[in-house]
């Protein structure tokens, strides 16, 4: 009796901890399924919120531009379309001549440090004076890069 | 006891399972459609920035600058589907200084603006900036100047086609003889017969419509002085003659009387619709009581309208009359010298148009052929010349090129084959140009790394050639523009071992010099006074001295940014013609200095 009493506690021990290491196991995978699951969910929703914005923000053309050698300050006249759009950079020969903060930016002649552009189709002016040792003649590459991501790239020359 | 708990965990791990699969798929599909989500930005986005270049080149502006008023006066026209916003204009003086004018002015599609804008000096160049919906664009302006010399171009003016010439556009100017040369084409589908009132039955209106011959004989008792209508009328539509070419209506009427009376008179008319009178065609007059016939074959020129035939028979007594009316035919007709002189050949991927050139200006269009071959895009791996009243034609079927030539003496002739540049090979672009060789024609036909110089009067294949090493005729993205002078053939392409663009040229036997050219996508070049005339895509404009090869620099700024590929510049005179293409009909004469 005793050891029939016994062999089914054994029985229904061995049920239960199946059970348990069943669960655990499923557990786990689902856990780890999730976790990547969930960080590519985040990648993607983070690329088309990325996208989406780069889509929504204005169009920017250069009109007229050069770099001032004297006054140390490059000039660009930009036609910027609708829907607003922030400078969050711009490299002169992909070095990094202005970045969204630092002083230096005018647009249209008002200080502005934020990079922020009118948000209706307009033409923009901006001076940006950040001195650089460029030689009088020389053709310079800027590389206008916004706050939603999108990158444009124009051809300035030096001027002394 | 056993059995549930193995019911137990095989329902555990089927829930599992079933969990995993569930979230599998719902992150699938998320991910799936979020990938086509951002790649429909992605494709919005580009769409965005390639509606910047059409606005681009969907607006001509030009400027000038009033003097006495201190008044920037420009004038723009939207091209474009859409209204346009001009946002501004930036003036660059003599300096490089800019000046920023910031403005907010929409115009629709098809208008034509001016705008006076307050200024205290004359700008060195103007640009617009606009915007559409959502795109923006800049264009540049062209001076608007009157009688001045500027940098060997006196002045430069604009025109209009009567037609509009798209995608790839050629030209090719030439003299051009085409003397005597016929065409013959039947107008009007019905001559009707009709003799002294009584319709002519059912079988022989059928037969005269058929063109068949047929003789209708009408017995006809004649008594007294009598005239006998005989009509044979139709509408004879002329307008559906080919452009210069005159209709005809070629009779041949016979007629003959039998009879016992004294028939004194005997007349064949033309009603004229002009003069609204019958002109007499032929007459037979006999006083011999006897048989007499009156034969008949001529050709009448006729203007628009209908015209009618009139027997007329003055009969003292009675007589019988037969009457063959089976042969009267209208015939659109082209025997004429249509053209001697200069003309200026356009052509794109459908027609090659011709329009005479009289004093170094463009004339009217004398007529258009057809290339009638589907499936080949002109520059890319199809092109024609001209080479004195023969136009040729070449394309590549992807194995050889296939040259085919239209004499324009027989406009009727349609394309008939040359001959064959065989193993050729597809090409990206093709062109053909003349020359004279050993006092014979040829053509040289060239693309890519490979060229092959036809006889323009031999139906012979002719043998396939690569170029020299290093040449390569056009761009890697499908420019080419090629002049001939008959001794030399002058082709733009890339120097391989430089990777610089470059004039080469051919002297009959080889590709024996080049001549670097600060070009990088060629739209026009042309021949004359010693110099080679260069268009780049940019609208600069280039001279280049074939003895000397010095290039000089002409800035033309026309209204436009001439972007389309073509080879559409040509010397006449002391002026060089452009023509735009890109789906418009403007044209630009511009001249030298």
């Amino acid at each position: 009796m005793t050891s029939r009493v016994s062999r089914g506690v054994s029985e229904l021990t061995a049920t239960v901890l199946l059970a348990l290491i069943i669960i655990a196991a499923g557990g786990l995978v689902l856990i780890n399924y999730y976790s990547s699951w969930s960080s590519e969910w985040h990648l993607y929703a983070s690329s088309y919120q990325k996208a989406l914005s780069m889509v929504n923000e204005a169009v920017v053309d250069l009109v007229y531009g050069y770099y001032n050698v004297s006054e140390g300050a490059l000039h660009l006249v930009l036609s910027v379309g609708n829907g607003g759009v922030t400078i969050d950079a711009v490299y002169i020969n992909e070095s990094i001549y202005w970045r969204r903060g630092d002083p230096g930016l005018t647009v249209n002649g008002v200080q502005r440090s934020d990079g922020s552009l009118p948000s209706s189709a307009a033409l923009v002016e901006l001076v940006i004076s950040r001195g650089i040792s460029v030689a009088p003649g020389s053709e310079l590459s800027v590389k206008i890069v916004t706050q939603a991501g999108n990158t444009y790239v124009f051809k300035v020359v030096a001027r002394g | 006891m056993r059995r549930a708990e193995l019911g137990v965990s095989g329902v555990l791990a089927m829930v599992l399972i079933s969990l995993m699969i569930i979230i599998f798929l719902i992150s699938y599909a998320y991910v799936t459609e979020q990938s086509r989500r951002i790649q429909a930005l992605m494709e919005e986005r580009y769409r965005t920035l390639s509606e910047s270049r059409e606005i681009a080149r969907s607006v001509s502006s030009n400027w000038m600058y009033d003097e006495a008023a201190r008044m920037l006066v420009l004038e723009v026209t939207n091209w474009y589907r859409e209204p346009l916003v001009i946002t501004g204009v930036v003036t660059v003086d003599n300096a490089g200084g800019y000046n920023v004018i910031s403005l907010n002015t929409t115009i629709t599609p098809g208008e034509n603006r001016t705008l006076q804008l307050a200024m205290s000096y004359s700008p060195k160049a103007v640009f617009l900036s606009l915007a559409g919906k959502g795109p923006v664009s800049t264009a540049i302006a062209s001076q608007k100047k009157t009688g001045e010399a500027s940098a060997g171009i006196k002045t430069w003016s604009g025109g209009l086609l009567d037609k509009i010439y798209s995608g790839y556009v050629k030209t090719q100017y030439g003299y051009i003889t085409i003397v005597n040369s016929s065409q013959t084409r039947i107008i009007g589908d019905l001559l009707r017969g009709e003799l002294a009132g009584t319709n002519l039955s059912d079988s022989d209106l059928q037969k005269i419509r058929e063109r068949d011959n047929v003789s209708i004989t009408k017995v006809i008792n004649i008594k007294g002085r009598t005239t006998i209508n005989m009509t044979v009328e139709g509408t004879l539509n002329t307008t559906a003659c080919v452009e210069g070419v005159e209709a005809y209506l070629d009779v041949s009427a016979s007629v003959s009387l039998v009879g016992g009376g004294n028939i004194f008179s005997f007349q064949l008319y033309l009603y004229n619709y002009t003069t609204g009178s019958f002109d007499l065609i032929v007459s037979n007059t006999t006083s011999i009581n006897n048989t007499i016939s009156i034969n008949y074959t001529g050709r009448i020129q006729l203007s628009n309208g209908g015209y009618i035939i009139r027997l007329s028979v003055d009969a003292s007594q009675d007589v019988n009359l037969t009457v063959d009316v089976a042969n009267v035919y209208a015939y659109c007709r082209f025997n004429r010298t249509i053209y001697e002189g200069y003309a200026l050949l356009i052509g794109d991927s459908q027609v090659a148009a011709f329009y005479g050139v009289a004093n170094g200006s463009l004339g009217a269009r004398l007529y258009s052929v057809a290339f009638n071959v589907t499936g080949y895009s002109l520059g890319a791996n199809s092109s024609f010349s001209l080479l004195g009243n023969q136009l040729f034609h070449a394309y590549s079927d992807g194995s050889d090129v296939v040259v085919r030539l239209f004499d324009l003496g027989n406009v009727t002739g349609g394309w008939a084959y040359l001959a064959r540049c065989a193993g050729f090979g597809p090409t990206d672009v093709l062109a053909i140009e003349p020359l004279m060789k050993d006092g014979k024609p040829y053509l040289l036909v060239a693309g890519s790394q490979r060229y092959c110089l036809v006889d323009a009067s031999n139906t012979t294949a002719s043998s396939v050639n690569s170029t020299p090493t290093g040449i390569m005729i056009g761009t890697y993205d499908g420019f080419v523009a090629g002049a001939s002078d008959y001794l030399r053939v002058y082709l733009t392409g890339i120097n391989i071992s430089s990777n610089k663009p470059s004039i080469f040229v051919f002297d009959g036997q080889s590709f024996s010099e080049s001549v670097e050219i600060p070009v990088a996508r060629p739209v026009g070049l042309a021949i004359g006074g010693g110099a080679l005339w260069l268009m780049g895509d940019s609208g600069t404009l280039y001279m280049i001295n074939t003895a000397t090869k010095q290039v000089s620099i002409y800035e033309v700024v026309l209204s436009f940014i001439p972007r389309e590929k073509g080879d559409k510049l040509e010397r006449i005179d002391n002026k060089l013609i452009f023509i735009r293409g890109d789906s418009t009909s403007e044209y630009w004469v511009l001249e030298l200095g």
